[in-house]
């Protein structure tokens, strides 16, 4: 486990006294890497955003501490590649749809993973916070980067060659952003409908159109 | 502890200003409120109570929302703690501060206290007509403020850096409001406090633009606010005049 600089704070109010208070300062693992492409006030308002609808989203379907929990899981994955991310989402509360299911579905495996080892006590579990050998990484740290690094290439190889069709075949952009969320990110048809403000059935239109002209491209 | 009160673990963050509450209350019949988009209540039933009490709360935008008080859901025990997590956890979250900074609190709370009460009362959600027509004039404004932003670029950095962050914050609340159909406080209150200088308005359309921006607070006037904000969009492009008298 990472250890972060603490500072206990005694509370003068006389009433509903806390019997713990606790204030967790700054964790040079956690500090946001530079983003020379944005000023700091942009970067600060768009984790804030991040943040925010995260929650909104998340209080939906877990209890308040496994929310923060997750949270902070999301701010770690935020914090090592910002500037990437703004480029990509330059609305943060369509990327905080984006990464609250699979960091939610994460969190919550972990948590089953954890629990069946400890009532069996049969099953080997790795702790993610384990230090690898010779290294200052743990075992979770390495899993994220392999993960993060698949991810980018995936996306970056569908990136290119959807936007080599959209140049090539001039796909209007409501339908490239109809099959960019559907077919490249995995939304389902209702939940890009959602995040656009528009209907389902339009969402399938738009993305069969596209899907056509693709095709067309190929044959 | 007694019986009659029960233990409250607060987290306080300030990336997002999240408050988070959980109250050792069990987990029987749960129960879930939506104040609005950046309040939710979970209820549970309590063998001591004939009424619902509160197992958990969650608030974002909750600093700027104690400014003016403690809003009338916050069981009146944890205000005090509250208060000083606020004042405790650093509000710089800029690049140079970890991000994960927050402040925690555990507390004993009166179980009465936690009984269910009128203010926290689920609003309904929007039909999806109406929030998508609000969505779709906010960014129209968007939309139509960006461009004429744009073709003037000699404004001083600190007032394009406003007008950039309310351009942003309109996108934003469109996204909000299109995903969760009911009122974002938070959001209007972030575009209420970077609508100054370096926006292509006058006094008056601001004053207006303030209005109706309020008036989504209430998702009863969601269609009339709609209306008004494409009339500011075609105003800011030059189509039409905003008359005086209107929204007055």
């Amino acid at each position: 486990m990472r250890r972060r600089p603490k500072e206990t704070i005694a509370n003068t109010q006389p009433n509903h006294r806390p019997t713990e208070f606790i204030v967790h300062k700054e964790d040079p693992a956690m500090t946001i890497a530079p983003a020379s492409s944005y000023p700091a006030w942009e970067v600060e308002r768009y984790i804030g955003e991040v943040m925010a609808e995260a929650t909104r989203v998340l209080v939906r379907k877990h209890a308040a501490f496994d929310v923060d929990d997750i949270l902070g899981e999301i701010l770690a994955k935020l914090a090592t590649r910002i500037a990437d991310t703004m480029d990509r989402y330059p609305n943060p509360v369509v990327y905080a749809h984006a990464v609250c299911g699979n960091q939610a579905i994460d969190f919550v495996r972990a948590q089953n993973a954890q629990r069946g080892a400890g009532a069996r006590n049969r099953r080997k579990v790795v702790s993610g916070d384990a230090q690898l050998e010779d290294s200052d990484s743990t075992v979770f740290d390495g899993l994220v980067a392999r993960e993060d690094l698949l991810e980018d290439r995936v996306l970056d190889r569908l990136e290119t060659a959807y936007r080599e069709a959209e140049i090539a075949l001039g796909i209007p952009s409501d339908e490239w952003e109809a099959l960019r969320l559907t077919d490249m990110l995995g939304y389902s048809d209702a939940e890009a409908a959602e995040i656009l403000g528009i209907a389902r059935e339009t969402v399938n239109r738009r993305k069969n159109r596209a899907r056509k002209r693709c095709q067309e491209l190929l044959s | 502890m007694n019986v009659a009160s029960v233990e409250a673990r607060l987290r306080y963050r300030p990336t997002g200003d999240v408050l988070m509450a959980e109250f050792a209350v069990g987990i029987v019949d749960t129960e879930i409120d939506r104040v609005d988009a950046d309040t939710t209540i979970t209820w549970v039933r309590h063998p001591d109570l004939d009424v619902p009490v509160m197992a958990s709360l969650a608030v974002i935008g909750a600093r700027r929302r104690f400014v003016s008080g403690a809003p009338g859901f916050v069981p009146l025990a944890i205000v005090a703690a509250v208060e000083t997590m606020f004042r405790s956890a650093p509000s710089d979250i800029g690049t140079a501060v970890g991000v994960e900074a927050r402040a925690e609190a555990r507390l004993a709370v009166p179980l009465s206290q936690l009984a269910r009460s009128p203010e926290s009362s689920s609003s309904p959600e929007v039909d999806v007509a109406s929030a998508r027509s609000l969505a779709a004039a906010l960014r129209e404004l968007k939309s139509a403020m960006q461009l004429a932003v744009e073709s003037y670029d000699t404004t001083p950095v600190e007032r394009s850096t406003a007008a950039r962050q309310f351009l942003g914050g309109l996108d934003s609340m469109a996204s909000i409001v299109a995903s969760h159909r009911t009122s974002t406080p938070s959001a209007v209150s972030h575009l209420a406090a970077n609508l100054r200088g370096g926006l292509p308005l006058s006094d008056h359309e601001r004053k207006r633009l303030k209005s109706t921006l309020d008036r989504t607070l209430d998702p009863e006037h969601w269609k009339e606010a709609a209306l008004e904000l494409n009339q500011l969009a075609a105003v800011v492009r030059g189509e039409r005049r905003l008359d005086h008298t209107e929204g007055t």
